[in-house]
């Protein structure tokens, strides 16, 4: 009994993978896998109705990869890195793609692989594996295929604390609670491991700036916008859940009285209706923050959009419960951001404010949060770079010769 | 908050106020119960003040604001000082979940039962009849800590005697000889039985199905409620429960009723053409949760329910979690006036997609 279900045919047990040698950085076998599932998920309508599969099909395309070597190569000066040997992958359920991202940084930087997927049942993670099995099945990918397992399995530590001690590198997605679980399993002594706590995000707008800008600059921004927010239901940690407008109240207000309507037709043209329980939640959540911090919740065209104007800019995060909620706030200066910022706000997304406003701000002085910035429309792009952590980096070793 | 309104209330028939004049009435007390509420419960006024509200207002019936049931199992909205706290109902739940905390003063309370009273007394007449209740004694024995189920129970209590317990203790199997007993000492006469809605199906009908020789009822009242959603589960609904028991125990008499802790008294009762009433001291409205809309009968929404009995807290206008539409208003065959209603049961919980959910521990079903 193994414990868990094997998503691929005939895959390697977790003890023999040690018995495979890893592929160098970037092997041709590595290249050509992962765009041949580029090429897969971008021709496939069964794909193409997920854009964030789409999103996952352009980031393998054959350019990228190559942007990602030279990148690598830049940053690795003359240090000479070489594979882990094999990575553990436990993947989260609230964003389907990261399996996917996590796994294949990881596999362009040589190691082998055994990945994890929630439990929870989700098309775009079916369509995924799916396509990932049927490639791997064929001969011009055996070399992935002896290096790669791909699974699923309800919680169990004994299943879990077996996969731990087949690899050299535990990476763990999925937030604080899954964090504090699989810490208490232990790795081999050699092993190391990353993980990721829950993150909430950030989005910025300049105020008087966005009410300068002509209306078609507006609708694209409000498009982007809508991409970042309403994309995985909110619920990745890179979704945007404060909006924080730039300048003083007035000009906050009468910005935000413009940004939204545009918002909300995104919405009306392109969202499906949420279910009837995230309605409620939003209501909740809405009248919970006005019972404990007052506020003022914002009329909309229909509850696909929850707003609630905090006097005092807060994430709230206790309450937020994804689905279209935004708490939203004036913040008279950049320097105001400061005091919002701990280790659990991850990205700030931003339109209307310039990079080098922002590196300025920065460099002004050590803030308490935010790993990364990136404007309107980019929140959920995934970067090698997560959290922090460079993660071509964290998936290989580095031997300094004297 | 004067006495004299709910006062007036209770000389009204339950079911004797057409649309109009129901209207009216409700829109008139229920704004002003959304005022006294605004002024006596901080935390109410808050968030009422955060959707643009202002105290002292008069809304039409669908515009008297609504707060998500949910709340309660969050805050202790109370509008009484603490010293006027007569008990706290709280909700049933399985362990580990929040529980609902509902305030009651002395007033509430009493109109809570006066209102019980005057709908239930048109189910099953003024006297009190002989009462079957369909759980095991053990239900109401720990007072401290009392389930919503013994306190259903011990209010219906009010509208039987000779109270007998259908199920043993031990292991929930009909206690045969005591009904058996039941029936022989009220032969003759018509009794009245009351039970949660499963365990009625499980522990009564279909443990009495099993008998070679399973008691029947000569005149009997059988009111139950308690949510639909284990049935459901076994593919059971209200036909296939009322024909199990008018065949198993010749009980022809079925009365479900919708109802909740948090609006104790002003219950929904289904009639003989199988339709959930609302009674004059309440009413239902169906909303389409993408915009709050009020819908027309026969559209399922989101049930609002508004009751005039919740003085101590701010309980009169409250947006369930519960699926279900309306049927028609004054219209129905029984003769009954005002809206009625269908419960499809709970909206469909949506899997969590939280960050944290990976590892979670598998839930453990109570």
């Amino acid at each position: 009994m193994s414990g868990y279900q094997s998503l691929l045919k005939n895959a390697p047990a977790p003890e023999a993978l040690a018995g495979v040698a890893p592929l160098a950085p970037f092997a041709p076998q590595s290249l050509a896998f992962v765009d041949a599932l580029s090429a897969r998920l971008l021709r496939s309508p069964q794909a193409r109705a997920f854009p964030e599969l789409t999103a996952l099909g352009y980031w393998m395309r054959k350019a990228n990869l190559e942007r990602l070597r030279q990148e690598l190569v830049r940053r690795m000066g003359d240090a000479l890195l070489v594979p882990r040997g094999t990575a553990f992958h436990i993947a989260p359920s609230n964003v389907d793609t990261i399996f996917v991202y996590s796994w294949f940084l990881s596999l362009l930087a040589g190691n082998r692989n055994i990945v994890r997927l929630s439990s929870k049942p989700s098309a775009q993670a079916d369509a995924l594996s799916g396509a990932i099995a049927d490639l791997l099945a064929q001969p011009e990918h055996v070399d992935i295929a002896a290096r790669a397992l791909l699974l699923r399995y309800a919680p169990d530590d004994a299943v879990t604390a077996r996969l731990s001690a087949a690899c050299d590198v535990r990476i763990v997605w999925g937030g604080d609670t899954t964090v504090r679980a699989v810490r208490a399993i232990p790795l081999p002594p050699t092993a190391t491991e990353v993980a990721f706590s829950n993150k909430y995000s950030l989005a910025l707008l300049h105020a008087q700036r966005w009410l300068d800008l002509d209306a078609g600059a507006r609708d694209a921004l409000a498009g982007a916008f809508y991409n970042d927010a309403y994309w995985f239901d909110q619920m990745a940690c890179s979704s945007p859940r404060l909006v924080l407008w730039l300048g003083d109240d007035a000009a906050a207000r009468s910005a935000a009285d413009d940004f939204w309507p545009r918002v909300e037709a995104v919405i009306a043209a392109r969202h499906q209706r949420l279910a009837d329980i995230d309605y409620v939640n939003k209501l909740l959540a809405q009248d919970a923050v006005a019972i404990e911090h007052g506020g003022s919740i914002r009329p909309a065209r229909t509850n696909d959009l929850s707003r609630v104007w905090l006097d005092k800019p807060a994430l709230h995060v206790e309450h937020h419960c994804g689905a279209g909620l935004f708490f939203e706030s004036a913040l008279a200066s950049l320097d105001d951001l400061r005091p919002l910022l701990n280790r659990t706000v991850q990205t700030l997304s931003y339109a209307g404010v310039t990079r080098d406003e922002l590196r300025e701000f920065v460099a002004a002085g050590p803030i308490g949060g935010i790993d990364r910035m990136v404007p309107f429309g980019r929140a959920l792009d995934f970067g090698p770079v997560w959290d922090g952590f460079d993660l071509l980096r964290v998936f290989t070793r580095e031997v300094s010769i004297d | 908050m004067s006495e004299s309104s709910l006062d007036a209330y209770f000389e009204l028939a339950p079911y004797g106020v057409a649309r109009a004049e129901k209207r009216a009435l409700l829109a008139a007390e229920l704004s002003r119960l959304t005022g006294h509420h605004m002024e006596h419960c901080a935390p109410y006024r808050r968030l009422l003040e955060a959707h643009g509200h202002a105290p002292g207002r008069e809304y039409a019936l669908e515009d008297v604001p609504f707060i998500p049931v949910q709340l309660f199992k969050r805050y202790e909205l109370s509008s009484v000082p603490q010293d006027q706290v007569f008990k706290v109902l709280t909700s049933s739940g399985t362990t580990g979940q929040q529980v609902s905390r509902i305030v009651l003063d002395r007033e509430t309370s009493m109109a809570q039962t006066k209102a019980l009273v005057k709908i239930v007394q048109q189910f099953l007449g003024k006297a009190r009849l002989p009462m079957l209740v369909i759980d095991h004694p053990g239900v109401i024995k720990n007072r401290q800590s009392f389930s919503a189920r013994g306190a259903g129970i011990l209010g219906l209590s009010n509208f039987g005697r000779d109270h007998t317990y259908a199920l043993k203790d031990e292991d929930m199997t009909p206690d045969v000889d005591a009904i058996r007993a039941f029936l022989e000492r009220h032969r003759g006469q018509r009794v009245f039985l009351f039970g949660f809605t499963f365990m009625v199906w499980k522990y009564f009908v279909q443990a009495l199905r099993a008998l070679p020789d399973p008691p029947r009822f000569e005149d009997a009242v059988l009111i139950h409620s308690g949510g639909w959603k284990k049935l459901q589960d076994e593919a059971v609904g209200n036909d296939e429960f009322k024909a199990a028991l008018r065949d198993t125990l010749n009980i022809n008499s079925v009365h479900n009723f919708y109802g909740m802790v948090e609006q104790v008294g002003s219950i929904f009762m289904e009639c003989e053409h199988g339709r959930l009433h609302a009674p004059v001291f309440a009413d239902v409205l169906v909303r389409d949760a993408q915009t709050w809309a009020v819908l027309p009968p026969g559209q399922r929404g989101l049930i609002q329910v508004l009751s005039v009995l919740p003085r101590s807290y701010p309980g009169h206008s409250l947006l369930t979690e519960d699926v279900g539409e309306i049927v028609g208003e004054d219209d129905c065959p029984c003769g009954r006036m005002g809206h009625t209603l269908k419960v499809h049961g709970r909206v469909p919980r949506a899997e969590v997609r939280g960050c944290s959910d990976t590892h979670e521990a598998p839930k453990v079903s109570a």
